[in-house]
């Protein structure tokens, strides 16, 4: 579905990605970890087109996407969840979803200014949409709240009902467990489990609590220093020695 | 063009530049530290020619001590406008500049209250009155002690920001503030500081040009925008390239102005202006 | 906004001008033509962006009038029909090159557009008149039998056109459009993500703001039968931003407040015994200065009951997208 082909990405001097490949398959949830600073987000950027590889391209479903801008991206199936500015704040869980789907359905400029009856048949497909958004992630309570008063975790749920009003194919996410304590973090275990199966929707996380990432992804791929150091499954990582001594050589700095 | 048109314009953008590099560099500092652009700084730059011309021909004090009163007076100023309205906006660029306008007009109109409508003058000490010839170039007092007083002042600061301790506190605060926080250096007193320097500064050059130009309320406006260009052009936030910057605007000014009236001056002026906001935001040397 | 109160005010301003008060008419047509101008930079303003080039357009409109009734003997409507189209068109490149920059380098940007159009009014004499400008234009030529020979005339022509401004806001309130601008300040990175195409969008807004200043400009040129570079300065612009920003951001009919409170407060300075004219600039100077300080949300603000859900423009840095 997702094809990472040999994608490198220079600022400056500093790589920031260097060579990385990987194959993203729609059946099965996937992981990329990796210590602070190895290029996890910066990946996701080149993905959703925020920045431009300096060599290498991403395929999805056999197009070459590399380059596209970061709306283009929106619109051909690939969703995003951010780790900051990930909401519209001063608005309430309701219009965030209401913003969010935006281009499905599209509505042209003229249409939407006058009011025609197309574009009121439209807004009623959104109502629709809300509401099964809301009931998906369990936000109906919370649907006239300003999504800056959310409780924590609830916000990073409203995150991923934002990628979920794209219609995607495919979701990154980036750290939906971050700030999570143990309940939270179950539960959105579930809910990524429900969204992947029930809606056929591929997924790509990034995430650091090691719990979430071997619960949930068949397929793990990590990153350090910006280089693809290794793939495979959650039992495979676990034991693998090469990431083992990236994680702990990082643990040793934070001991000092 | 011929020899003399030639030297005689580079004089001239030398002075401009001088000047303008004087008050883009306070401008520049300013946004360094508290990341905020002083559209009013112009006005501080007017309040220290009509300062000088208070001092001197009202007050009566002799020219050059009118000259270092002006200056500290604005730079006081300068210190109590960070205090009340912008410290609270440290950081909040945009506010900054609608605060800024506000600020424009609130001080235009004032000094044309407190020190009325017609352009007042200031006539140059005897040291300064008469004109320097080198072979037929001709430079006049007046100006070549612009050139010296600012050549001077930035000489000054530079030592100031390059070897000293508070130079060099205020070094860092421009780099990290947080970092700089960290080690025991008061924001507060460095922005205070600044904004006081970047005042006297712009007071300097608003009492040179005062000598030489009659002063109205209106006569910040130019070296504001001008000092925009400069420090857009070399960078917001980098100090050298507020110097590569001023000669570029000084050469500019000075040549175009020669050959073509000051309309198409600004205009050239403006354009570049223009180009490197949308070509190079960061300008030549800076970091946004 | 149907209740009774609401009306009475509607149909006091409709009828007004038969009260036969000239001074107090011809205000409120100013009044109306300011509205307009400033309900544009309203619309940019809540896509994130500054434009200081508003009251440029606002002469480019008035100049293209001129000239074209001027020197071109022209009828005046279709001469108002190119004006705001030709702004529009001047919007639409100036917008296409300076939209990919934001916050304070396009405010910037737009205020060296602002300076160079007007410096060009002042060097091309032959086309603009130079500093003198271009006097002598005729008032329209009467249409549907009305003449405009009085000022009653102007003043139903300047409430038309603040009507259709304000439906056209109306509209765009409403609209998917004109709720996803004012997402642009803060979350234009996420806005992207579900699909906004945010530099288009920008520069429709961009070029409708810019277009409402024209229109004014178009109707400055026929009710004072002048135009001059100096009616159209920067200062013009900063008046404008006020206006706006005393009245509050949120809603348009805050900047219907922030007009006419302010232009009348300026009027009735006039009043003031001993009156200089520099007190008017300084009124909004210190105005502004007391509304950022106290009251950043606007007059609108005040009765604390518009839902909380308008977008407040609270103008802290932007934040980027956080790296690894």
């Amino acid at each position: 579905m997702l094809e990472i082909r040999g994608i490198t990405k220079l600022f400056g001097g500093l790589a920031a990605l260097r060579e990385v490949s990987a194959l993203v398959e729609r059946e099965k949830i996937f992981g990329l970890i990796g210590p602070n600073g190895a290029g996890k987000t910066t990946l996701f950027n080149v993905i959703t087109g925020f920045y431009r590889p300096t060599q290498g391209e991403i395929i999805y479903n056999s197009k070459n996407i590399t380059g596209l801008k970061p709306f283009e991206v929106a619109t051909i199936g690939i969703g995003r969840t951010y780790q900051q500015n990930n909401l519209f704040y001063e608005f309430t869980v309701e219009r965030n979803i209401f913003l969010a789907s935006h281009m499905r359905p599209k509505s042209g400029i003229v249409e939407d200014l006058v009011g025609t009856s197309s574009a009121k048949k439209k807004r009623e497909v959104i109502e629709h949409k809300i509401e099964e958004i809301l009931t998906l992630l369990e936000l109906t309570s919370f649907r006239n709240e300003l999504a800056k008063n959310l409780p924590h975790g609830f916000q990073r749920m409203l995150g991923i009902g934002i990628a979920l009003a794209t219609e995607p194919e495919l979701l990154l996410l980036d750290e939906p467990f971050s700030g999570m304590n143990a309940a939270e973090t179950e539960s959105m275990m579930g809910h990524i489990k429900r969204i992947h199966k029930e809606k056929s929707i591929g997924v790509l996380l990034v995430e650091h609590d090691m719990k979430a990432v071997m619960g949930l992804c068949e397929r793990i791929i990590v990153l350090n220093f910006g280089e693809k150091i290794a793939e495979g499954s959650a039992e495979e990582i676990r034991e693998n020695p090469i990431v083992i001594e990236a994680y702990l050589g990082v643990e040793d700095v934070v001991q000092y | 063009m011929n020899s003399f048109l030639f030297y005689q314009s580079l004089v001239n953008s030398l002075v401009l530049a001088m000047i303008i590099i004087l008050v883009a560099l306070g401008l520049n500092l300013v946004f360094g530290i508290m990341n905020i652009v002083n559209l009013a700084h112009g006005e501080l730059y007017m309040l220290g020619a009509y300062s000088l011309w208070w001092f001197h021909i009202k007050a009566e004090v002799p020219y050059f001590t009118g000259l270092i009163l002006a200056v500290l007076a604005v730079g006081i100023f300068a210190v109590l406008l960070e205090k009340l309205v912008f410290k609270s906006l440290r950081g909040q660029t945009l506010a900054g500049l609608l605060v800024s306008i506000g600020l424009i007009l609130a001080l235009q109109t004032s000094a044309i209250l407190l020190f009325g409508e017609q352009p007042r003058g200031v006539p140059a000490p005897e040291i300064l009155k008469g004109v320097i010839r080198v072979s037929n170039i001709s430079i006049s007092k007046e100006r070549f002690a612009v050139i010296i007083v600012c050549s001077i002042c930035l000489f000054l600061v530079y030592l100031f920001i390059n070897r000293s301790r508070i130079g060099k506190a205020v070094q860092a605060v421009a780099q990290d503030p947080d970092a700089a926080a960290l080690q025991g250096i008061s924001i507060d007193f460095i922005s205070t500081l600044v904004m006081g320097l970047g005042g006297g500064m712009a007071a300097v050059a608003g009492c040179l040009m005062g000598t030489i130009n009659p002063i109205t309320s209106t006569v910040g406006a130019q070296p504001l925008l001008e000092a925009l260009v400069v420090i857009v052009l070399g960078g917001l936030g980098s100090i050298p390239g507020t110097i590569v910057g001023g000669m570029i605007i000084g050469l500019t000014k000075g040549f175009v102005g020669t050959f073509f009236t000051n309309t198409i001056a600004s205009i050239s002026v403006y354009s570049i202006l223009f180009i490197f906001l949308i070509v190079r935001p960061a300008g030549i040397f800076g970091r946004d | 906004m149907k209740s009774v109160p609401w009306v009475i005010l509607l149909v006091g301003i409709v009828l007004f001008p038969l009260t036969g008060d000239i001074h107090w008419t011809r205000v409120l047509i100013e009044i109306f033509m300011w509205i307009t101008v400033s309900l544009g930079f309203r619309l940019i303003l809540t896509a994130g962006q500054i434009n200081l080039a508003q009251i440029a357009f606002m002469g480019l409109g008035g100049y293209a009038v001129a000239i074209l009734t001027t020197k071109l003997g022209l009828n005046y409507w279709p001469s108002l029909l190119i004006a705001v189209g030709s702004t529009a068109v001047f919007a639409l490149g100036i917008g296409y090159i300076s939209l990919r920059t934001k916050g304070i380098h396009f405010a910037l940007a737009t205020f060296a557009v602002a300076e160079i159009v007007r410096l060009i009014w002042i060097e091309w004499k032959s086309l603009f008149g130079g500093v003198g400008g271009i006097p002598n234009i005729p008032p329209p030529n009467s249409v549907l039998g009305i003449q405009f020979g009085n000022v009653i005339s102007y003043y139903y022509f300047a409430f038309i056109m603040v009507i259709f401004s304000m439906a056209v806001m109306y509209r765009i309130e409403r609209s998917r459009f004109g709720m996803a601008l004012l997402i642009f300040e803060h979350t234009e990175d996420l806005a992207q993500s579900v699909g906004i195409d945010c530099f288009r969008y920008k520069n429709i807004a961009f070029v409708i703001g810019s277009s409402f200043a024209g229109l004014a400009g178009g109707f400055f040129a026929a009710f004072f039968h002048y135009v001059g570079s100096e009616d159209f300065t920067i200062h013009q612009t900063f008046y404008v931003l006020i206006y706006v920003l005393t009245g509050g951001i949120q809603s348009f009919y805050g900047t219907l407040l922030g007009v006419s409170s302010l232009i009348i407060c300026l009027k009735m300075i006039h009043h003031i015994p001993g009156f200089n004219p520099v007190w008017e600039p300084l009124f909004l100077g210190c105005t502004l200065l007391a509304v950022m300080k106290f009251l950043p949300g606007g007059l609108i603000s005040l009765p604390g009951r518009l839902s909380l859900e308008r977008f407040k423009l609270d103008l802290k840095r932007g934040e980027r997208i956080a790296g690894d």
